[in-house]
């Protein structure tokens, strides 16, 4: 009888154990969900923080060129009916206005397509010096210096983005490059990348703006109130785009000045000796 | 009453057609683009209308403008901002400015603003005008 307590005792003792052992397991299983799901929520937090600084970036940039847009029409609208020069300066500028505002809401499309996903990036084999040739005959105003090897270079990569990507780079260096001053642009290649190297002499980026060019609408110092394509988001695009076909985008400042963008794109697999 | 009117506006477009519209309006306007020294400025060159903007490069306007507050400055001052948010505007007008205008904004509602502020100032329109 007692014998038959003690094995009832033992296994409800057993049993007890058991069930707080399962207990135990389940608060953890349950602890670590919770993390998740925290973290979860944490990063779609800053997904929508990210969002909202965006728009709010997109109303404040749109806001300039309005304002100047509309008080430039209007105060000549009051002022101006004897003085045809003054008419032709404001409608010069707002013509380049709207053309600039254009090209923002171009850039602004392209990267909230992008944050959707409705973009597709078709990846193709593609001669990275036809790119480039292109992209230069785009440019053709200034003097640029060309380094390329002979052997054709072949990356996987969508040609209309990586011409848009490429140009980015190029288009800030002429932007910010005093007039008779070289662009140096050099393409090479290493064991698995294809490398282009944009360098230029204009007045750069200062090591902290360096860090921040990638950031949405930041504008350098150099850059502000420049012509040109100018809206402060290239750099994101070429960001993105690189990031797309698998390579890298960074850039360095140059001890005397001018920066050097440099990208870095995957070689086509069957390429690579 | 002289008109003096400083623009502290670091775009040079917006500034230029502020300048220009305001000019033909009788202003004595000048034009800084940025917060360098302004508050010596505004003390010494006698000017009775400052319009502000909100973010500039060297500066927040918020700031300046409380310090010129601070420092005792009885111009009216009009605040620029490219941000429309309501906080935005209670946290500019809290700094001692008059009014406060949203970019994009027309230019008949500054001109009005400049005169019904001058008017709660206990100026006349036409002392303002004259």
């Amino acid at each position: 009888m007692t014998s038959q307590i003690q094995n009832r005792r033992k296994s409800l003792l057993e049993a007890q154990h058991d069930l707080e052992s399962q207990v135990e397991t389940r608060t953890l299983e349950l602890k670590k969900r919770g993390e998740e799901l925290e973290k979860a929520v944490k990063h779609l937090s800053e997904i929508d923080a990210s969002r909202a600084r965006f728009l709010a970036d997109i109303s404040h940039e749109l806001r300039t060129p309005l304002t100047i847009l509309r008080g430039q029409s209007e105060v000549t609208l009051r002022a101006s009916h004897n003085d045809p020069e003054r008419l032709r300066q404001a409608l010069t500028l707002v013509a380049r206005k709207a053309e600039q505002m254009g090209l923002l809401v171009d850039d602004i499309l392209f990267l909230a397509r992008s944050e959707a996903g409705t973009f597709i990036v078709k990846l193709d084999p593609v001669v990275l010096q036809d790119v480039v040739t292109d992209v230069l005959f785009d440019s053709q105003r200034v003097s640029i210096c060309l380094k390329q090897p002979a052997e054709p270079i072949i990356i996987k990569g969508d040609e209309s983005r990586l011409r848009q990507a490429l140009l980015i780079p190029l288009d800030n260096a002429i932007r910010l490059t005093p007039a008779g001053t070289e662009i140096d642009v050099e393409i090479s290649v290493d064991s698995e990348r294809a490398i282009f190297v944009v360098t230029d002499e204009g007045s750069g980026f200062t090591p902290e703006e360096a860090k921040r060019a990638f950031v949405r609408f930041f504008q350098g110092s150099a850059s502000r109130g420049r012509a040109g394509r100018n809206t402060g988001l290239g750099l994101s695009i070429a960001h993105w785009i690189i990031e797309q076909h698998g390579g890298t985008i960074h850039i360095e400042c140059l001890p005397n000045k001018g920066a050097s963008v440099r990208i870095e794109l995957p070689l086509l697999k069957e390429f690579i000796a | 009453m002289s008109r003096r009117l400083l623009i502290v506006e670091d775009d040079a477009e917006i500034a230029d057609f502020l300048n220009v519209g305001l000019s033909a309006e009788g202003y004595q306007v000048e034009v800084v683009h940025d917060g360098q020294d302004l508050i010596a400025r505004v003390q010494y060159g006698g000017f009775q209308f400052v319009i502000l903007d909100r973010m500039l490069p060297d500066a927040e306007g918020a700031d300046l403008c409380r310090r010129l507050r601070a420092n005792g400055s009885k111009a009216l001052i009009l605040m620029l901002t490219a941000r429309d948010a309501l906080d935005e505007k209670l946290a500019g007008l809290r700094t001692g400015a008059d009014d406060y205008m949203t970019k994009p904004f027309a230019f008949e509602e500054l001109l009005a603003k400049l005169i019904k502020n001058v008017r709660g100032f206990g100026y006349t329109m036409a002392s303002a005008k004259s």
